[in-house]
């Protein structure tokens, strides 16, 4: 990859690395250094990097660095310990969008991330499998389990509101 | 035994579909297509041909629907149709499905609702801080940017050293001539005229002829108290009888007659005087761009749309870089002063700002 194309992957994948980041941990000064950290990489193997795989391997290190992030800080929540009660009197979950925020937080990281994955990269299982290093059919069954608990939620949420 | 060619192909192809195709002539087939891919195509399309039907096709595909279990495995086709893992046949009985039982179709509606969209709203500002430039430019701006600001400390130190020099070095010419009268001996001269000396010690300096002046006056003056010189307008030695007496006459004369006065030790004073001039301009010298071996231009007036010196425009570089860092507005100028006939440099800022004569 040539120093023109790195630069066009900035302009391309920032954006959607740093989304994709941040919607995980809900830290965005992390997910800056994230962002910067896996682009330094991308820097540091510039030329032996194909420039149409360079999406992939950004997900993929970035990923990877916010796994070694999250183990460290050891930031889990269970999804099923969620009080939906206590937040029925809240604004903010009065738009769809919010709602699924909050249904996005409560899903383990890797459901969390392949979700993420599938909806804002459009990326197939197989591609999720390569960045998050799993087998296609555990991509699918963490997605069918996220989606099952999302829509339990919004169910509970909605029928509150 | 029948030797199967593209002649004869089909009626083995029949009695292959129909199963009716004995062993051998079973066998003859299958290496009759491995050499005729072609025609293992059209075999293909024979068998499926009844698939091709319409009518037997909806009663195929009805048939898969009713293995189908939409009721047991409701939640997975639901996320199914969200994926786009479901193929169309799948997908048109399951919407058939939904269409029949209305109290599912809210449950598939939430489904779809977990399908998240982009936030377009989240982007990272600092894309600039990610981007790389060509090593050589940067290396190319490092080293413009080192030399600038070198520059600038260079010059800011010389203005300094200048002034402080320039201050340190005023020399007064009555120390010159002190000394020199301890050297002149006392006894009586006999006037000489000495003209060429006379007119050397007089142009001694160009730049201060105002300071010359009292020089000369007390150079004279210093002697004359001495008596170790005679002037035109002064009486011979014989003549006074008193000390005073030779003042008042001095100070009169040199009031009257503003002439050049030749002294009999005159190649002393200026010998001397050439000492503090060398003196003088050495320190005028001695500044810290000329200790770091750069210089200015000699003064002169600089022609309109003539380009800056290559050092003037360093250093203006580095000065402005200095005050990008600083978040200060700083000027360096380098401007032709006609009335003085000197080139200064002028340095300003917002707080402070001095300017300074530049050789």
């Amino acid at each position: 990859m040539k120093l023109e194309e790195y630069n066009i992957s900035v302009d391309q994948h920032s954006d959607g690395v740093f989304r994709f980041i941040l919607k995980n941990i809900k830290d965005e000064d992390k997910a800056r250094d994230i962002v910067q950290d896996s682009f330094e990489k991308l820097w540091r193997n510039v030329e032996n990097i194909n420039f149409l795989k360079v999406k992939s391997y950004l997900y993929t290190t970035a990923y990877r660095t916010m796994i070694d992030l999250i183990r460290r800080e050891k930031r889990k929540e269970d999804f099923d310990q969620v009080d939906v009660s206590a937040y029925s009197h809240s604004q903010h979950y009065t738009d769809l969008k919010e709602i699924l925020d909050q249904a996005l937080e409560r899903l383990s990281d890797i459901q969390r991330s392949v979700v993420l994955l599938r909806d804002y990269e459009g990326y197939n299982y197989q591609e999720i499998a390569e960045i998050t290093d799993l087998s296609e059919s555990q991509v699918k069954v963490y997605i069918y389990r996220a989606r099952k608990k999302m829509k339990e939620f919004i169910g509970r949420m909605e029928s509150i509101i | 035994m029948t030797i199967i060619t593209r002649n004869n192909y089909e009626e083995f192809f029949l009695d292959y579909i129909e199963e009716e195709i004995s062993a051998q002539n079973k066998e003859l087939l299958e290496a009759f297509l491995v050499q005729h891919p072609d025609l293992k195509k059209e075999l293909d399309e024979m068998m499926g041909k009844d698939f091709t039907c319409e009518a037997t096709s909806v009663k195929t595909e009805s048939a898969s629907l009713k293995k189908i279990p939409f009721q047991a495995n409701f939640d997975d086709f639901c996320i199914a149709h969200v994926e786009g893992d479901l193929d169309k046949y799948e997908k048109k009985a399951f919407e058939n499905f939904i269409a029949s039982q209305p109290e599912k179709e809210k449950d598939l509606k939430l489904y779809h609702k977990t399908k998240l969209t982009t936030d377009s709203s989240l982007v990272f500002t600092d894309k600039k801080g990610l981007k790389r430039r060509n090593k050589a430019i940067v290396f190319r701006q490092f080293v413009f940017t080192t030399l600038a600001t070198a520059a600038s400390i260079a010059i800011l130190f010389s203005v300094w050293t200048t002034e402080i020099e320039t201050g340190n070095s005023n020399l007064k010419p009555e120390l010159v001539s002190h000394n020199t009268n301890s050297q002149v001996p006392d006894r009586d001269t006999t006037k000489k005229s000495v003209p060429e000396k006379v007119k050397t010690v007089d142009k001694k300096s160009n730049k201060s002829k105002e300071a010359d002046k009292p020089k000369k006056t007390k150079i004279k003056g210093k002697i004359i108290n001495k008596q170790i010189i005679k002037i035109d307008a002064l009486p011979q030695r014989s003549e006074v009888q008193k000390k005073e007496e030779i003042n008042k006459l001095e100070v009169t004369q040199l009031l009257a007659d503003n002439k050049i006065v030749p002294i009999e030790n005159s190649h002393q004073v200026i010998s001397e005087l050439a000492k503090v001039n060398a003196t003088k301009t050495n320190v005028k010298q001695n500044t810290g761009l000329a200790m770091l071996g750069l210089s200015w231009k000699a003064s002169k007036e600089e022609k309109s749309g003539k380009e800056k010196s290559t050092l003037l425009k360093i250093a203006s570089y580095g000065v402005n870089q200095i005050g990008k860092l600083a978040g200060k507005k700083i000027n360096l100028e380098k401007k032709y002063d006609p009335k003085t006939d000197k080139t200064r440099v002028a340095f300003n800022t917002l707080g402070i700002g001095f300017s300074t004569p530049v050789k």
